[in-house]
């Protein structure tokens, strides 16, 4: 019943005419950004983030939360019309859905895809509704050693998704790991790392990194496409519905994707691409139609749109109730949220009720008004996929160092920004995921001081770290987080070999 | 020979060592703080140091040091267009560290228009320069606008005006 009178409080907030609106433009803006191809919403919400310095955390998370969800819909406008995919999350989307769209389908399939993704968000916002209090209220019971804990848990699952290159996932969790301790040690007020650069002292910003992978380095990857120009996309539709028979064949795939989506997002690490891929794979797999897949089955598409958007707010359960970011995107709002004094984690709901069930009311609203825009609109929208990547992409470089620029206030981040965009490159270039370095960089402060905290308290005992109920499951979670890749991985070497 | 693929994992785990040990050893010639247990501001940097070492053996155990140099030679073999690409990317950074050398002297609408236009250069060539400097030009000023007005943002003024 609390939970219900809350969620009503929150509706109070988000149904305001004034958030109404910022849900609009952020989730307009995020859908355009979606759309365009390489900009995820990681990068969207990263380079939007100088928009929102100017308001309060409620109206800064609600605008975040429109751009997040608005680019999660925008993501696959690109994959259904010109076959390139948004973001990772939309790559499923190009299976069938463009298959669709070439076989003079596309009004249902850019249909189907807003219906699962408002449908597929709407149940993941009804299970953030029921979960996120419960989890910020064990959250509670943590002390400092059950946080360090929970912090190397996110990091090695992070590292563990790091599909077939779980070793180059510890040297990257090492890296970012590396550049959370630049600047002065809260405790010792040693200066560590700083090389005698005054800027330094107050150590890198998170948001520095995060946008120096995702905006630059995504920028600096796209060169080897600019030469081929933007794809001509579709931009005269009939009426953008379904029928009764694509709806028939669409309602389950929609609805068991869902949940799935949902606790996929909730993973640190795995995110809207992982969930998408798997949910297309299941319903392949339960289909009676399995040959239609992958050429234009709308429950291929149906399936993983309403995963990747369900994902998208499962992602942010640990990030209001255990204050640890899920996906780059957490990340970027939970710093946007840092900077505006208000710590996320378990204290969040009881200490700023407004903020945390306003954003959690948003997502129900955010979800409706995009999926309002995105039907009738998408002729107009996808107009915007004819603007070449030569002109789009010195924007978004410009719009990456002025949102440094507003972070920090200084010049020598656009330096650390430039070496972290150019390391982004070469870290694909040998196949080191970027994931793990970021989340390391953003709980690696946090993580140490949890440690150091938790080894204190106990007069430098370290048996603090295996003594509760708590620390013993996530001690368990770490364990199998890195053994059953490990033992898979085997697995396929013996397969392999007996081949 | 020809069935071992080539790849990075080799000259990764030398970079994880070397990274390691570089680290490592600067943590470990940091001063000792004033107060409170003198290694505790290290715990968490050689922790990370010697995962890095660790990894890096690991690394070049299970990759080997062949495949990383035959994925070298085939990065050098690259056709022309590929490295026209790695060019791009060395041009746009060394656009990018002009920018932030003048950002703060020149203010933000002109080192933002060059900077702009430099970029749209090396996109879209040299032929469309009047277009690229219009473009350049209105979207530095409107930035500024939007930043310095509506959102509260200050960015670097003009150089000879306040």
């Amino acid at each position: 019943m609390d939970i219900l009178t809350n969620l009503m409080n929150g509706f109070g907030v988000a149904l305001q005419p004034y958030y109404l609106f910022l849900i609009l433009v952020g989730g307009i803006l995020g859908t355009v950004i979606g759309m365009l191809p390489g900009l995820g919403p990681a990068t969207g919400v990263a380079i939007l983030l100088p928009m929102t310095f100017s308001m309060g955390p409620t109206a800064s998370l609600i605008t975040m939360m429109g751009v997040y969800i608005g680019a999660m819909f925008g993501g696959s406008r690109s994959s259904i019309l010109i076959n390139t995919p948004g973001d990772g999350a939309a790559l499923a989307a190009t299976f069938d859905g463009y298959p669709m769209a070439m076989k003079g389908r596309a009004e249902s399939a850019l249909a189907i895809s807003a219906i699962a993704s408002l449908i597929g968000g709407t149940i993941a916002a009804v299970l953030m509704t029921l979960m996120a209090e419960p989890v910020a209220g064990l959250a509670i019971k943590f002390g400092p050693s059950e946080y360090f804990l929970l912090m190397v848990a996110a990091l090695s699952m992070t590292v563990s998704m790091s599909k077939g290159n779980m070793l180059k996932g510890f040297l990257s969790m090492c890296i970012g790991l590396a550049i959370s301790t630049v600047g002065i040690d809260g405790q010792s007020g040693l200066q560590r790392f700083t090389f005698g650069v005054l800027e330094l002292q107050t150590g890198i910003d998170f948001l520095v990194v995060i946008i120096g992978i995702y905006a630059l380095g995504e920028v600096f990857k796209s060169f080897k496409t600019l030469g081929e120009g933007s794809k001509k996309a579709q931009t005269k539709f009939k009426r953008i519905w379904i029928s009764k028979e694509d709806w028939k064949r669409s309602k389950w795939p929609i609805l068991r994707s869902a949940p799935v989506g949902f606790i996929i997002g909730a993973l640190p690490g795995a995110g809207g691409t992982m969930a998408s891929l798997m949910c297309y794979n299941n319903e392949k797999q339960l289909s009676k139609n399995k040959e239609e897949f992958g050429e234009g089955a709308i429950e291929g598409l149906a399936a993983p749109e309403s995963a990747n958007n369900a994902a998208s707010i499962g992602a942010m359960i640990p990030m209001l109730s255990l204050g640890v970011p899920g996906s780059g995107t957490t990340a970027v709002m939970m710093g946007a949220l840092l900077m505006l004094g208000i710590q996320p984690g378990p204290l969040l709901f009881a200490q700023h009720p407004d903020t945390a069930w306003g954003l959690i009311a948003s997502m129900f609203v955010a979800n409706v008004i995009l999926a309002v825009v995105n039907i009738p609109l998408a002729g107009v929208l996808v107009r915007l996929l004819a603007i070449p990547p030569k002109v789009l992409y010195p924007i978004v470089l410009c719009l990456a160092f002025v949102g440094c620029f507003a972070i920090s206030a200084s010049v020598v981040d656009f330096y650390i920004l430039i070496i972290l965009g150019v390391a982004g490159v070469m870290m694909a270039r040998v196949d080191i995921p970027t994931s793990p370095m970021i989340l390391a960089a953003i709980v690696g402060g946090q993580m140490e001081q949890s440690f150091r905290q938790g080894y204190r308290i106990s007069n430098q005992d370290l048996s603090t770290f295996i003594d509760s109920g708590i620390a013993q499951g996530l001690l368990v979670v770490i364990l199998l987080s890195i053994l059953i890749p490990l033992f898979n991985a085997l697995k396929d070497k013996i397969l392999k070999k007996r081949d | 020979m020809s069935n071992i693929k080539s790849n990075w994992d080799g000259l990764t785990g030398l970079f994880s060592i070397t990274f390691g040990l570089a680290y490592g050893g600067y943590a470990y010639s940091l001063p000792q703080p004033m107060f409170g247990n003198p290694l505790e501001a290290i715990f968490l940097p050689l922790a990370v140091s010697g995962i890095a070492i660790f990894i890096g053996i690991l690394l070049i155990i299970t990759g080997g040091i062949t495949p990383s140099m035959m994925a070298v030679k085939a990065l050098l073999n690259e056709s022309q267009q590929r490295k026209n690409d790695r060019r791009k990317v060395a041009i746009t950074a060394a656009i990018c560290i002009v920018y932030a050398l003048i950002f703060e002297h020149a203010g933000y609408v002109i080192s933002t228009s060059l900077f702009m236009f430099s970029m749209l250069t090396v996109t879209c060539g040299i032929a469309d320069w009047k277009k690229s400097a219009l473009i350049s030009l209105i979207f530095a000023v409107s930035i500024f606008i939007a930043f310095n007005e509506m959102l509260s943002v200050n960015l670097p003024p003009f150089p000879f005006f306040n």
